[in-house]
């Protein structure tokens, strides 16, 4: 018999039609291994792409990323945030009124004994200066399962035509 | 209820071809993921350009690379998203880069964006390097044909391979 293959589960999906401040994903079950949540932002003036997870505003985010942006001198770095109260899911890859894309693997999310890490890739192709791409490593310093997501700008709102989708993923029998 | 990573098509090449393509490609998923292992004909690299729906201006592309002794990000490509580099003939036998690239939203009428990620490795002091792109192009029609293809008149060599999945 073939080994099953790795299942996607489309959790929620929204399409903006107003502007909007933050998505939230809320009762996220907790039945699978992984999360995978894919974002299509659009924003003005060059706002980055945060995550809260839980409701937790506080001090208990940090990211290390390697972000590179085709321009300027040099044209890539690599830095670390520690203690923020959001998790940034993109660096200098902003989002703004091109269409990029934002991919966010959220490991054993539904764990109650660690702390959770992600690993995110973005990518904007606007030319310099504006876009970028990044990768992210993130953590939440909290061992609570995650139930619940919210995605939001640093500053303004999300645009008319945004798209949020939340994946569940399971594992595949061996 | 369960929904699948659908295998949409696979390829492999038997004999060396100009281009890998994938037409006619169903509307019913949400995003694409685009999977290949490839290998030139070209002297030391082969770059890995896709295009969509035929179309051939409007891409743009910011990539970030390191190659093991140099790191550093570029913009370049108006005629294809440029999904970084594979073997070819000056490196080690037998090696293929491969790579993935994701499609979201492939079916709105927006401009595309996409995100790849490729390797090229193979065990020598040259041509060993790892790429994250971005692209986007300015067409704004459904996706409905990806072609891969490498740089100039070169071909994708026999055992290159290919895969387009679709995520509902």
């Amino acid at each position: 018999m073939p080994a099953k293959t790795g299942t996607y589960t489309l959790i929620s999906s929204t399409t903006l039609t107003t502007t909007t401040a933050t998505v939230t994903f809320s009762s996220i079950p907790a039945t699978y291994t992984d999360l995978f949540l894919v974002v299509n932002p659009l924003s003005t003036n060059n706002r980055d792409v945060i995550l809260r997870f839980n409701s937790d505003t506080g001090t208990n985010y940090s990211i290390t990323f390697v972000s590179g942006y085709g321009g300027g001198t040099p044209a890539y770095s690599s830095g670390r945030t520690t203690n923020q109260g959001f998790m940034y899911a993109d660096y200098y890859g902003p989002s703004n009124t091109s269409q990029s894309v934002r991919q966010i693997n959220i490991m054993d999310y539904s764990n109650t004994t660690t702390y959770k890490t992600a690993i995110i890739r973005s990518s904007n192709a606007t030319a310099y200066p504006g876009g970028g791409v990044d990768a992210i490593a993130g953590l939440w310093r909290s061992t609570s399962a995650i139930s619940t997501i919210a995605v939001s700008l640093s500053a303004d709102s999300f645009l008319s035509g945004s798209v949020f989708k939340l994946y569940g993923i399971e594992a595949g029998n061996p | 209820m369960a929904l699948q990573l659908f295998k949409i098509a696979s390829t492999t090449v038997e004999s060396p071809v100009t281009n890998i393509e994938f037409t006619s490609i169903p509307s019913g998923y949400t995003d694409l993921i685009l999977h290949y292992s490839l290998r030139g004909t070209g002297t030391n690299s082969n770059e890995i350009r896709i295009t969509y729906n035929g179309v051939t201006s409007g891409y743009s592309n910011i990539e970030l690379y390191g190659s093991g002794s140099s790191v550093g990000s570029i913009s370049a490509g108006t005629a294809y998203f440029y999904a970084g580099e594979s073997p070819a003939v000056n490196d080690t036998a037998n090696t293929f880069g491969s790579g993935t690239m994701y499609i979201p939203n492939y079916t709105s009428s927006n401009q595309k964006s996409v995100s790849s990620e490729a390797v090229e490795e193979n065990n020598s002091s040259t041509n060993n390097t790892l790429y994250l792109n971005a692209g986007l192009c300015t067409n704004t029609g459904a996706i409905t044909s990806i072609k891969i293809q490498p740089d100039g008149s070169f071909t994708w060599v026999a055992n290159s391979t290919a895969t387009l999945y679709g995520i509902l």
